[in-house]
């Protein structure tokens, strides 16, 4: 990384924009976020990737190999195993944009007011915190969601109506993380000098909090989206490997890992290895790009 | 100090009193949503109301505020923190006393967080030391690889790579090639054996490990780095001290005091974990426990662990923050 | 081996063929020592006989608990400590005579009084005995339950029941007793070798909690030490034991309670003496263990039930329509590797009163025939099938590909309603289910009768009081004439021509039954495993080790 003294007219702007330089030219962000371009493809239009009707399944072909047009052979029920992982991308980045932009928004709001007031909204957001965290979190979903998985949603229909339940279960869970991060930097923040001087300017509490606070604060949040995507993708995949996420006939490469897992020393180890290299590299590329990021935004962690 | 202990406390006995009763209400909510759990007992049977009714007394399910869907069931809460105070935590729906249930669960879910520990302790906080102080080199990278990996692999993705591969695979081979009674044949087994408890558990409790070892290893990094550029070492090396002395007794003390921290919370992790981890090993600790008691909408047994496990998460944060004092002499609680 | 647990997690296993398993795989001693029998086991909800009412508690009082009767591996009764079989004059007052001499294993004696007592004890409403309900065609079973809650669900408790004995069974002299029934009813001994009728000694019934931790039972194994909960059951040889002995000196049941409750890979370990491989090992299985597998068809039957109270699914051409859109063959062979039987059947073939082929019409695959019904049938176009199961096991996969299939053969589009078992179970009772749902039958007693009468029978003129809102009137007549036929062979005739009207109109589509594939590890004798196809278990007195 270049020498970060360079003067700039603003700090912030030359942390971010060194930052976005330094990325780059790294061979790993180049590699993770080409991969994760073509995730994103794959997620939001499968039908480019592939013609096949993932529903389309005719058990007589039940976990037969490879042949010309499904290059990946078929699972345990018939269906063609390669636009299944296709397709099987959606719902767990779909889910896993949502969650990232639920806790940003609800854990970021929160923990703004706990770190910029301080004293007893902070102590009232802090124990909301604690009570979050002292429940094992997947003990917790598991809980949730098997109560609320036939509950009829208002308003929400379509592909949507199906990850809603895993979303709000995970966002529930995921907030006190964004705001811990938050309430830590803005209490940095509040004491430091353009603080003192926005407010000495006659500046209301909200414009400084969002205005000036939040900006500088964002940065250790920023590097965790990534890698909290990642995470995401896979506690997705381990609610639809304990049957209570996306229900079939739509599908999910938790799902696919479920039904495969169990072919793996059975003869058919291609059911478990096809949706697990897909969930793997995904994962992979976000973490890489995560860490790139946290490295840039950071670079004495180096 | 003490006062800084005594608020701490009062605090944690407020949480832990908010999520018992949170747990409580979503209970209920759930009998109250789903139905009561008591009709499976009957199966696919058509059962007479009489039977059921008699049933639902037997197990303590037969309030009518389990009907009506929002009530909080104020006294089952306040019936069941009474049986507490006595130190009476109830029957499950086999009639076993939970009390029981939890203590044999216990020592087989600590013998799995204390191989995780050592686990994180030897390879985690080693390979993080090392790659701080040979930073930039072969060593550096490649416990960066290595780390990414275990945070690009889904835990229950490891967990069922391993069982079939260690457990399976690897382990039949032993079996065949050195007899069933073998250490290497023990060691490698698919699943719990109550046979060799604690040699079963070695495998899982070290892919528990594997699973969080990511955290630890960076920290354990992150946190040397900042030391060995932080003005006491500085000091100490123009002291002209031994370079091991000014590594082990100046910075590595300093770095671990954010790394026992991240294990404390690091465990409470683990218990989600283990959930997954006993269900597929069928190792009978506290994650089974609860899981099941979630799937069979037993609500005392899984109170009684989830506070359990909650109590565990304070008082381990508790302890941890305490700690930190000891450790480092630049911390003061007011 | 009723069908309490049927649906629950663990009789997924059984979905899965490993019925078996649940009766017979594996403790964790192996090796050490030839005189220990090493099994696994899902934890039992009640060891308690008249309590127990799902295979795996089933299976241990069976083992430290006699009854008057056992079956034969063809059905009939097998006399334990009865003498000879169950006679009648009238189908409507049947004598048993008692063998003596016999007791429990704290030394009290076993005579037609213990029989009486246990019996009272079993049926008397507040004691909730899961087991009550095989007593129910006897004179005064009404009496010994409690009476209406005034109040519903309210605080107030319904009434005492009004007798406290149960006034059909009388004991005649010490060996003799007389069970009289409120109609006649030709099939009732085949209930007699189920574990509701087994004796509980007086000091059991006295304090019956610890008598489940600890069973003071009579059969030919004892308890050693506790029932270690959802860990082990231990068991020893009773040398004092009356009947057959078993060669050996113990059994050990390991529990399994994981999500993952596969006892195979242990067997494999070498800590089981016998398990059931899972499907997807099944194959490399037999390769390895062909020659010690014995594979038999469950009595068990599995079904894709039809809600006839929903509009739609009124309309029988639907029903019929649905049933030949189901390649059942294909769904066995993919998922459960070949190892299930397609049912044409409404009844399976090891039950006493099955014929072969009633349900050639409707339960075969034919999806042009299907198309053309469901075309010709009040099904609105366009409409999605909500397909109902409870959450977790095998039978999500099963009913996925039967869903594969309705969409490949009949163009429908689907959709999986998964929800929690209780959920599923009071749904399915209230007629709130809108679509066809998986639904399994694991008989009381072995009888056509039993796979039919309690199911289809329906009380109400709408059939609101069984599970499916079936009503048939001539399936009911020939129900009842067939209870009432003075013969066996009579009363098969009527059932056959009762299950014929099933196979028209179709209240489920019969999908398939089980079969079990259990591998007998190499520390036992082969020749020496009977396994009885009716109680769908190995019989582990019998066996021999090596």
């Amino acid at each position: 990384m270049s020498d970060v003294s360079t003067p700039k007219p603003s700090k912030q702007r030359s942390l971010w924009s060194d930052a976005f330089h330094d990325l780059r030219k790294r061979p790993t962000v180049i590699v993770s976020v080409v991969v994760l371009l073509v995730v994103f493809a794959i997620a939001f239009f499968p039908s480019l990737f592939t013609s096949v009707d993932y529903k389309q399944c005719d058990i007589a072909l039940t976990k037969a190999g490879p042949v010309s047009g499904h290059p990946l052979g078929f699972d345990e029920f018939g269906c063609d195993l390669y636009s299944q992982a296709i397709y099987g991308a959606g719902p767990s980045i779909q889910l896993a944009l949502m969650v990232v932009v639920i806790t940003l928004l609800v854990g970021g709001f929160i923990g703004v007011l706990a770190g910029f007031y301080g004293r007893w909204v902070d102590a009232i957001f802090s124990r909301i915190v604690d009570i979050f965290s002292s429940v094992p979190f997947l003990l917790g979903s598991i809980l949730l969601l098997a109560m609320f998985r036939d509950v009829d949603l208002p308003l929400i229909s379509g592909q949507f109506e199906l990850i809603i339940p895993a979303v709000l279960t995970l966002a529930l869970f995921g907030w006190t993380n964004t705001m811990r991060l938050i309430r830590a930097s803005v209490m940095e923040a509040r004491s430091q000098d353009y603080v003192h001087a926005a407010r000495s300017l006659g500046a209301a509490d909200g414009r400084i909090m969002f205005r000036h606070i939040l900006p500088n604060a964002m940065a250790p949040v920023v590097s965790l989206i990534p890698l909290s995507i990642g995470g995401l993708i896979s506690a997705e995949a381990t609610l639809s490997f304990l049957g209570l996420g996306i229900k079939p006939p739509s599908i999910t490469w938790g799902i696919m890992i479920s039904n495969g897992a169990g072919w793996f020393t059975g003869g058919y180890p291609r059911l478990l290895i096809v949706p697990s290299i897909f969930l793997i590299v995904t994962v992979l590329a976000f973490v890489l790009l995560g860490d790139a990021i946290r490295d840039a935004l950071d670079p004495k962690l180096r | 100090m003490g006062r800084y202990v005594i608020r701490r406390l009062l605090q944690a006995v407020l949480t832990l009193s908010v999520v018992l009763f949170m747990l409580h209400y979503l209970m209920s909510l759930a009998i109250q949503i789903n139905g009561n759990p008591v009709r499976t007992f009957f199966g696919d049977k058509p059962v007479s109301d009489e039977l059921l009714q008699a049933t639902m007394e037997k197990f303590n399910l037969d309030d009518p505020c389990l009907k009506s869907v929002g009530d909080p069931c104020w006294g089952m809460f306040t019936d069941r923190m009474q049986q507490w105070s006595h130190f009476d935590f109830g029957t499950d729906f086999q009639s076993v006393k939970i009390g029981d249930s939890i203590a044999n669960a216990i020592p087989v879910t600590l013998t799995i967080f204390a191989i995780t520990t050592v686990v994180w302790a030897l390879f985690g906080v080693t390979a993080g030391v090392l790659a701080a102080m040979n930073r930039g080199r072969f060593i550096d990278y490649l416990v960066r690889i290595g780390t990414t990996f275990t945070l690009a692999i889904p835990g229950f993705l490891m967990l069922i790579l391993v069982q079939n591969i260690f457990g399976v695979i690897i382990g039949n081979w032993f079996r065949e090639q050195f007899g069933r009674e073998s250490f290497l044949s023990l060691i490698f087994q698919p699943t719990y054996s109550a046979k060799a408890p604690f040699l079963s558990l070695v495998i899982p409790g070290i892919a528990l490990g594997v699973f969080g070892i990511a955290g630890i290893t960076r920290l354990s990094r992150t946190s040397m780095l900042e030391n060995l550029r932080s003005d006491f070492v500085r000091t100490a090396k123009a002291k002209g001290l031994k370079r091991t002395r000014v590594t082990i007794v100046h910075t590595l003390r300093n770095s671990l005091i954010p790394v026992v921290t991240v294990i404390g919370f690091a465990l409470g992790d683990a218990l989600g974990g283990s959930v997954v981890l006993e269900g597929l090993y069928n190792i009978p600790g506290l994650g089974l426990l609860a899981f099941n008691g979630v799937k069979t909408n037993d609500t005392a047994v899984v109170i009684a662990v989830v506070a359990l496990a909650s109590v565990v998460f304070m008082v381990t944060n508790l302890i941890v923050d305490l700690f930190y004092a000891v450790l480092d002499p630049r911390i003061r609680y007011e | 081996m009723r069908t309490k647990r049927v649906m629950s997690a663990i009789a997924v296993a059984a979905i899965a063929g490993l019925v078996v398993s649940a009766c017979g795989s594996g403790g964790d001693d192996a090796g050490s020592g030839s005189q220990e029998l090493n099994l696994g086991l899902g934890e039992p909800k009640n060891l308690v006989p008249p309590n127990v009412g799902e295979s795996e508690g089933g299976e241990v009082t069976r083992l430290v608990y006699s009854g008057l009767y056992t079956y034969n591996n063809d059905g009939s009764l097998k006399p334990v400590i009865a003498e000879g079989q169950p006679t009648s004059t009238d189908n409507k007052v049947w004598t048993i005579k008692l063998k003596s001499g016999w007791t429990f294993q704290n030394g009290e004696a076993i005579d037609a009084n213990t029989f009486k007592k246990a019996w009272d004890y079993t049926v008397y409403g507040p004691n909730a005995n899961s087991g009550s309900y095989f007593f129910n065609k006897i004179t005064g079973f009404a009496d010994t339950q409690s009476g209406a809650d005034p109040d519903g669900d309210g605080p107030q408790k319904g009434a005492e029941p009004k007798a406290k004995e149960l006034s059909g069974v009388k004991v005649v002299d010490p060996t003799t007793i007389q069970i009289t029934l409120d109609t006649p009813w030709v099939v009732f001994p085949a209930l007699l070798g189920y574990t509701a009728f087994y004796p509980t000694a007086d000091a059991c019934r006295a304090q019956i909690e610890a008598c489940n931790e600890a069973p003071i039972g009579n059969g030919p194994f004892k308890f050693v030490g506790k029932w270690e909960h959802k860990t082990s059951i231990k068991l020893e040889k009773w040398s004092d034991y009356k009947g057959e002995q078993p060669s050996y000196q113990k059994l050990n049941f390991t529990i399994f309670t994981g999500s993952n409750n596969s006892q195979w890979a242990p067997f494999e370990a070498g800590s089981l003496d016998i398990a059931a491989p899972t499907p997807d090992k099944y194959e490399s299985a037999k390769q390895k263990y062909g020659d010690r597998m014995i594979e038999a068809d469950s009595p068990s039957t599995w079904s894709l039930g039809f809600p006839s109270y929903d509009n739609i699914y009124k309309d029988p051409k639907v029903r019929q329509a649905f049933s030949l859109a189901v390649d059942r063959q294909g769904i066995i062979d993919a998922i459960f590797t070949g190892r299930g039987k397609p049912l044409a059947t409404f009844i399976p073939t090891m039950i006493p009163g099955y014929t072969e082929g009633t349900c050639a019409t409707y339960c075969k695959t034919d999806p042009a025939a299907a198309k053309a019904l469901l075309d010709s049938s009040t099904w609105p176009k366009g409409k999605k099938v909500e397909l109902w199961i409870n959450s977790g096991g095998t039978g999500e996969k099963i009913l996925k590909a039967i869903g594969d299939q309705l969409a490949k053969n009949l163009g429908v589009e689907y959709e999986m309603k998964n929800i929690e078992w209780n959920d599923f179970l009071q749904k399915k009772q209230d007629h709130k289910l809108t679509g066809p749902f998986f639904t399994g039958w694991q008989p009381d007693y072995a009888d056509s009768e039993n796979y039919m009468g309690p199911l289809y029978y329906s009380g109400a003129k709408d059939g609101s009081d069984n599970d499916f809102g079936y009503y048939n009137a001539d399936f009911q007549k020939l129900m009842d004439e067939g209870n009432a036929a003075p013969t066996i062979a009579e009363a098969h005739a009527k059932y056959t021509a009762a299950e014929k009207i099933l196979t028209e109109t179709l209240p489920v589509a019969p999908l398939y039954t089980g079969r079990t594939s259990t591998v007998i590890g190499d520390k036992i004798d082969f020749k020496s495993v009977d396994r009885n196809p009716i109680l769908g278990g190995i019989d582990f007195v019998k066996i021999k080790l090596k």
